[in-house]
Parts: structure tokens; sequence; C-alpha cells
């Protein structure tokens, strides 16, 4: 039943939105107001439709149908219900449904928060969002319908069940959190098209979009991010990040998000960079396609695994179609794309921006070259050949050191011309300040030239904010006498500034994080009987006990272990419990890590095996990670940042009576 | 020379730096793809890395934790074929490591035997097409 | 029953999407053109352009001979 209504209101979904496409493009040629109003609402119908269909089949799985081919491949009876509903995304047809709904609902709120815009430009972007939508709700009806019936005489009793590594608190947040961060960068493309299909080229488009590109970019940087996570926590996976395709198929329209994100700002007050910021668009667009593509095609290999499918064919022509169609559409426009303004000086805020692009697009096309390298490879040489970890690491850290260097000098840099001794003087402070920490960690003993490098770089970073907030504090101190007002005032009165320092601020939190984590973790694999110790690091490890316990659908084997912290005898002993399960199911065996969390350092202990013989001693992994838990709290402030970056401008409440 | 040229020159040059950048890191960590078939045939012993994607087989696996860890076991094609070929990874088993699953290995071919140095195993299979039925 | 739901929904999204041109008809209402904010945009533009400048030398990113010279130039 539920079923049956999600495919109806899936095909229903398709109608709307072809109806909402051509009413639109008739719109727009015929500039009528009528025509605009009707594709506008045709645009919500199709969204609320496929809304109420991915409902439906959320409902389908909650209500065990088995007639059903994807539910059954996907669910059983004995899962939770909450990993039932997040079974929908856990497999191919489900997924596509996800995105596409998405999209559908992006393009709807689009259609609602412009409904009384009435212009030729407006058509055109409502039909470009539609266009989006159509290929997506195409593909997932025609070709990856999740509401295909079961291909058996009878129905059976139970369902295939979903692998226990997806039935998992992270399956719930983290693909959603990503596709929402993917399908809204839909909408300033969509704006592109529509700002270059009506020749409408004034700085409308960039400033209505700001906001849709602020949260799309959010989502995605939380999207990621909860990945990595997820694969933190669980072993096998390689740690937070492996430059595995599938990670950098969500990393790649990241890249080009952030480049676009900054260089709006240029067009946004000097008209310039137009053409740039077309094709970024278009590039961030056009690769979250990709992404789809690759995680689908089968085309390079995975730990997230794949098979070959015909889909492949779908997206590469939905791709070709795009590029061909923009590069059309730029040529066409290219008068309107020229900059009005020159660069006048290679110091000045749009130098800076124009870097800023540059190196961004380069680790972008970097991680692209990596991520198709073996597709690249067998073509020119007939050889496959794969790069991996040590490749992506060894290019793109120099580019995201650059990068923070340029987090540093660029906000001290002047609109139009620098004076370049002034811009020296207003960076040496944080410069020595970022030199002394990376002298004094050489005189600790901290080695690596990168991470010293990347350490001096992140804390020039956050003092290149702190000079800036304290200039903007000590001008506002003649109208303002008391600190804290004078401090709200400037924040008030620079909002967008210190909003997006506070996301670099971030930044260079989780550049120290990801420094520290990769270049001075320590391993070790050890064995411990019960009763035995073990040091490590600050820690001295005992194992308490073994024990076994039966649970739902696995059997548990725990290792109690009490540690306590050698240097700091007065904290008390804290006790980790790494575990190994095996499900009944399919007698797979997954490790639990026993994880403890701390400011300074992540303890990370992995119950690796029991020994044969019959000292019932276990064998053990344990890994610190230095400063870990500060990428989280990085990527924390970034989004924190990007939320004060969206509020309205009096986001601060000045008040002079303080 | 004027604004333009200098920026111009400036972003060539770079392009170049990046390029070369690119070019010596993809050179010196290239590894062939190859399959566990191809590698029974592989006449002389490859000086690159080698990586697979293969089934782990039924038999030959075994896993041990003292004094180190090291875990043994055969791969065969993922298309199940009869020939297999004996991996050794000194490290701890990665979850869902099972007979008949799908793993990704990183490491060289010596002495008759594959030694990973990365072993992976791939996640369950979330976009294959529906093809499953129940048997 | 869920069917004739369904059935009610869809027809009431179709009418709603088609009845502005019905009522188009009566009354055509064409596009506005963009002409007319063109010169207000231009404003815009120069008042944040004065407001950046503002900015930069109150951050102290220029001192007051180029905050003229560049005003000037504006």
């Amino acid at each position: 039943m539920s079923s049956e209504l999600g495919h109806l209101t899936l095909m229903l979904a398709w109608l709307f939105c072809c109806s909402s496409l051509l009413l639109a493009i008739t719109a727009a040629l015929r500039s009528s107001s009528a025509l605009f109003l009707a594709s506008t609402r045709a645009t919500i119908s199709c969204g609320a439709l496929l809304l109420i269909s991915l409902a439906s089949l959320a409902g389908a799985f909650l209500a065990e149908d088995y007639t059903n081919q994807f539910v059954w491949q996907f669910s059983s009876r004995d899962m939770p219900w909450i990993y039932k509903i997040t079974a929908v995304w856990g497999g191919m047809d489900g997924s596509m449904l996800l995105w596409a709904s998405f999209l559908g609902l992006g393009a709807a709120l689009l259609a609602i928060q412009q409904r009384q815009a009435k212009s030729e430009m407006m058509a055109w972007v409502i039909a470009a969002a539609n266009s989006s939508t159509f290929f997506f709700t195409s593909v997932t009806l025609f070709s990856t319908n999740p509401f295909r019936y079961l291909q058996t005489p009878i129905v059976p009793a139970d369902g295939n069940g979903l692998n226990p590594l997806l039935q998992n608190p992270y399956m719930a947040i983290h693909p959603p959190m990503l596709y929402a961060g993917f399908t809204l960068f839909a909408v300033p493309f969509a704006f592109c098209l529509g700002a270059l299909a009506s020749g409408n080229l004034s700085n409308k488009w960039i400033m209505l979009t700001r906001r849709w590109t602020l949260v799309a970019w959010a989502f995605l940087t939380v999207g990621i991010t909860l990945g990595g996570h997820w694969a933190y926590l669980e072993l096998g996976w390689g740690g937070f990040w492996a430059w595995d395709p599938v990670e950098n198929s969500s990393f790649l329209p990241w890249l080009s998000g952030t480049a676009f994100l900054h260089s709006v700002m240029i067009q946004e007050r000097k008209q310039m960079l137009r053409f740039w910021n077309v094709w970024l668009i278009g590039l961030t667009y056009g690769l979250t396609v990709f992404g789809t593509f690759l995680t689908r095609s089968g085309i390079v290999q995975s730990i997230h695994a794949f098979a070959s499918t015909d889909i492949g064919w779908l997206f590469l022509t939905y791709l070709s179609v795009l590029a061909v169609g923009l590069t059309w559409l730029s040529y066409y426009r290219r008068a309107l794309l020229r900059s009005e303004r020159s660069l006048e000086s290679l110091l000045s805020r749009e130098a800076f921006f124009l870097f800023n692009n540059l190196v961004f697009l380069s680790i972008c096309f970097s991680v692209l070259w990596g991520v198709m390298f073996p597709v690249i490879s067998e073509a020119i040489t007939g050889v496959k050949q794969t790069i991996g970890a040590p490749f992506f690491n060894a290019v793109t850290i120099p580019f995201f050191l650059l990068m923070l260097f340029l987090m540093g000098v660029g906000p001290a840099a002047a609109w139009r011309r620098s004076n370049g001794r002034r811009l020296f003087h207003l960076c040496a402070t944080p410069a020595i300040g970022g030199l002394a920490i990376g002298v004094f960690l050489l005189i600790i003993g901290v080695r690596g030239f990168y991470p010293t490098l990347a350490y001096s770089l992140s804390w020039f970073v956050v003092l290149s904010v702190l000079r800036e907030l304290y200039r903007a504090v000590r001008a506002q101190r003649p109208t303002h006498p008391s600190l804290l007002s004078a401090t709200t005032s400037a924040l008030s009165k620079h909002h967008r500034r210190f909003a997006g320092a506070l996301v670099h601020i971030g930044v260079a939190l989780t550049a120290v994080a990801i420094t520290s984590s990769m270049a001075h973790k320590t391993e070790q694999e050890l064995s411990l009987k019960p009763g035995e110790s073990v040091t490590i690091g600050r820690y001295s490890i005992t194992l308490r006990e073994l024990s076994e316990e039966r649970r739902p659908n696995y059997q548990a084997l725990a290792a109690h272990l009490d540690v306590t912290q050698i240097s700091n005898k007065s904290s008390p002993p804290f006790s980790l419990t790494p575990e190994m399960r095996r499900y009944f199911r399919n007698q797979e065996t997954t490790s639990e890590v026993a994880l403890r969390m701390d400011w300074l350092e992540d303890l990370y202990i992995v119950l690796a095996g029991v020994h044969g013989d019959d000292s019932g001693s276990v064998a053990l992994k344990v890994f610190i990670n230095p400063l870990q838990v500060w990428l989280w709290v990085g990527v924390l402030i970034m989004t924190m940042g990007t939320l004060a970056a969206l509020s309205p401008r009096a986001m601060f409440v000045h008040s002079s009576e303080v | 020379m004027s604004g333009q040229t200098r920026l111009l020159s400036i972003i060539v040059g770079a392009i170049a730096v990046g390029a070369a950048l690119i070019w010596q890191a993809t050179m010196s960590t290239a590894s062939v793809i190859l399959t566990p078939s191809e590698i029974i045939n592989l006449k002389q012993e490859s000086r690159m890395r080698i990586r697979m994607g293969g089934k782990v087989a039924a038999e030959g696996l075994s896993y041990a934790v003292s004094p180190s860890f090291v875990l043994s076991f055969r791969l065969a094609d993922r298309d199940a074929s009869d020939k297999s070929i004996p991996v050794i990874y000194r490290n701890i088993k990665p979850d869902m490591f099972a007979p008949g699953r799908d793993v990704l290995i990183d490491g060289d071919w010596k002495d008759g035997a594959f030694h990973a140095t990365s072993l992976l195993t791939q996640c369950p299979s979330k976009y294959e097409p529906s093809v499953a039925t129940p048997d | 029953m869920v069917l004739i739901i369904l059935c009610l929904i869809t027809s009431g999204l179709v009418l709603w999407t088609l009845a502005p041109l019905i009522r188009d008809q009566a009354d055509p209402a064409p596009f506005l053109t963009s002409g007319s904010d063109e010169e207000a945009a231009r404003l815009a533009r120069r008042s944040q352009r004065i407001a950046d400048l503002s900015a930069d030398r109150e951050l102290g990113k220029v001192d007051e001979r180029e905050f003229s010279k560049l005003r000037e130039e504006d």
C-alpha cells in the first residue's frame, strides 16, 4: 500500500516537474507572469509529491512490505525501527529518491521564496532548478525505482537484512546531511543559469544566492565531517580520512564550493571575476553530479563497494550536456561577463581572492587527478594504475599550507591596492607570533618540517584575526568608552567580516588537529594477561578481566581495562571496554573501539583478538591521537561562524547604556 | 611589465610548479592494479607496488595475535575463480573480514606471496543494482 | 481509500497550478522590466565601495593619504 502510494506520487511528481519546466521556459520566452506563477506552483507541487513519495518508502520499510524488492533487500524484521527508516538510503534506489526529493524540496523552497519575483531571470532560474529535479527524478523513476515488485511467487517471511555496519546512528545523519549539502548547490547554479539565460548579469543573482550557498556549504562541511567521525570510530576504514574515491567525491565540490563562496564576494563588490564565478558554481554543481556518478558507476575501486551499473552513462550524458550548455551560454554572454574593473595591484584584496581561487582549484584538480588516475592510466598506457593516500598527502599538503598563509595575509589587504610596507607592518605581529610558536615547538622536540609549519601558520591565522578585532574595537573606543560596548559595536559593524573570521579560526583549529593527529600519533600492539599492566604514553593500562555476553543479535567479547594517568595521580582512573562482536545472522565480526577523548589527546583502544592458548590473554592495539578532539571542535566553530554570517545584520544588540 | 602580464606569468609559473609537483608525486607513489589471477601469470616480479581487489577464499584463513598480529589468507578473483594467491597481512584483522567478503589490499608480491601493507574490507554493497532475490 | 485521497490532492494541485493561467485571460500581467533598478543598483554599489574603503581605513589597512586618493579615484 505504502509502496504503491510512493510509486504513484513519484510518477505524479515527475509529471509536475515536466510541466513546471515547460511552464517556466514559456514564461521566460513570453514574459508572462501568469505562466511564471503557474510554474512556481507546479514546482511546489512536485516538491511536495516527492516528499510524500520518500515518506511512503519509509512507510513501506516500517510496514515490513516484502513485496517491495528494495525493502526486502535492505531490511529485516529484527531491525530497530529507526534503522528501518535509514535503510531508505542504504541502497542505490532509495538514495536516488532521497537525492531527487532534496532537489525537489530545494526547488520548492526557491519557488516559495521567489513567487513574487516576476522577472525573466527568475523564470529561467525556476526552469533551471526544475531541470535538475527532472534529471534525478527521471533516473529514479525509470532506472533505479525503489518501488519495484520482488520477483518471487511467494512473499518471503523476512527481509535480506541491512549490514550491521550500517545500523549505526551515523547512518541516520551522515548521508542526509551530505545530500542536503550537494543538492542545495543546485540552487545557486540555477541562479547562475538564469542570469546567463536572461542576460541579467548584474549582482542580483549573486546576492540572492549568498544564503543558499552558505547553507549548502555548511551542510556539506558537517556531512563530510560526520563521515570522517564515523570512519574514525570504525576499524578497517582507515582512520578519519583515507582519500578513498567516495570521500574524495564529496570533497571535490566542497573545494570548488569554498572557492565560489569567496570569489562571489569580489563580484558582489567589484563586478570582477564574473567569468570565474559562473564556472566555479558550474564546477561545484557538476562535481556533485560527478560524485554521484563515481559512486554508482564502478569505474574506480573503493572500500565503498560498487558494482558497474548502467546508470553511469546517464550521468555522463547529463554532465556533458551541462558542460556544453554552460560553455555556450558563457560564450553567448561573454560581453556581459567581462570584468568592469581590472586588477590594479597584486597586493590587493581582490588579488588575494584570485590567488585563493587558484589554490582551491589546484587542490581540487589534484584530487580529481588522483581519483581518476586508474581510468587515465589505463586509457593512456593500457596498464591500470592507482595512486593513494601518499600521493594525495604529498600534493595537497603544500597547497593547504599556502591556503593557511593566504587566510592570514588576505584579510589584511586593502581593496584595490595595498601599500606593501603597510601590509607587512600589519602582518608583522601575527607573523612573529607564528614564528615564535614554530621555534618553541622545535625547542620542545616536535619534529617534522610540514607539521611545524602547519602549526606556525595556524597560529599566524588566529593572531591575524585577533589583530583585526583589536583594531576594530580600538576604532570604536572614542564613541564607546566601555570595552564591552566597543566590542559589540565593532562586531556588529563588521559582522560579516568577523563571522568569516570565526570560520577561519575554526579552520586553523581543524588544521592543527589534523596535523597533530596524523603526524604525531602513537600506535602500539601489545598483549595483556588478566591482571597485567602496561605503560603507554601517559597511561598505565591494566586488564581486569575478559567477559563474554550474549546480546540481541550478536555475541560480545569484552576486555575490561582500567586506565590510570601516570603523570597526573590526582585525576581519577577510568575504564575502557573495547569489544569484539560476532553477529548471529552471518557470523561476521566487528570491533567496537574503546575511546577516551581528552582535550590533549584521544586514547583509542582496539581489541584485536584473544590468544588461542589458555592464558586468557588478549591482543590489543593502542593508539594515542594528539589533539584529535579539536578537529571536531574546529568544524563546530566553522559551523557557528557560518550561522553568524547567515543571521540578520543586527546580530549583536548594541546597547549604549552598558 | 604591466600588471596583467605580471599576474599572468605568476599564474603560469604557479601552474607549472603545481603540475611538476603532481607529476613527481604520481610517478613515485603509483601502484599498479591487478587481480589475483593476473598476479599468478606474472612472469617476473613487479617492482611497483600493487593494489588488488578480490574475494577472500574459504580455505587457508588463519589469524594469529601472538607474538604479533599476522593474518594469512588466500585471495581469489571477485568473479569466483578457483585460483587463489596467498596473502600475509601483519596487522589487526579488519571489521567484517570473512571468507566470501570483497577486500582491497595494497602491497608487494614477493617470493610467491602477497605482503599486504594495507587491507580494507569493502563496505557492504550499498549501490549494487537491485537484483538480489531470496533463495 | 488512499487512492481517493491521492486523486483529490492531485486534482487540487493541478487546479492550483493552472489557476493563474485561467485568470490571465482577463488580466494579463507582463513581467516587470529590470531597467528601473539599474540606477539604484549602481548607487548601492557605490555606497558599498565607500563603506569598504572606510572599513579599510578604520582597520588600519590604508592611511589618510591613501584613503583620500582612493576616494577621489572612485
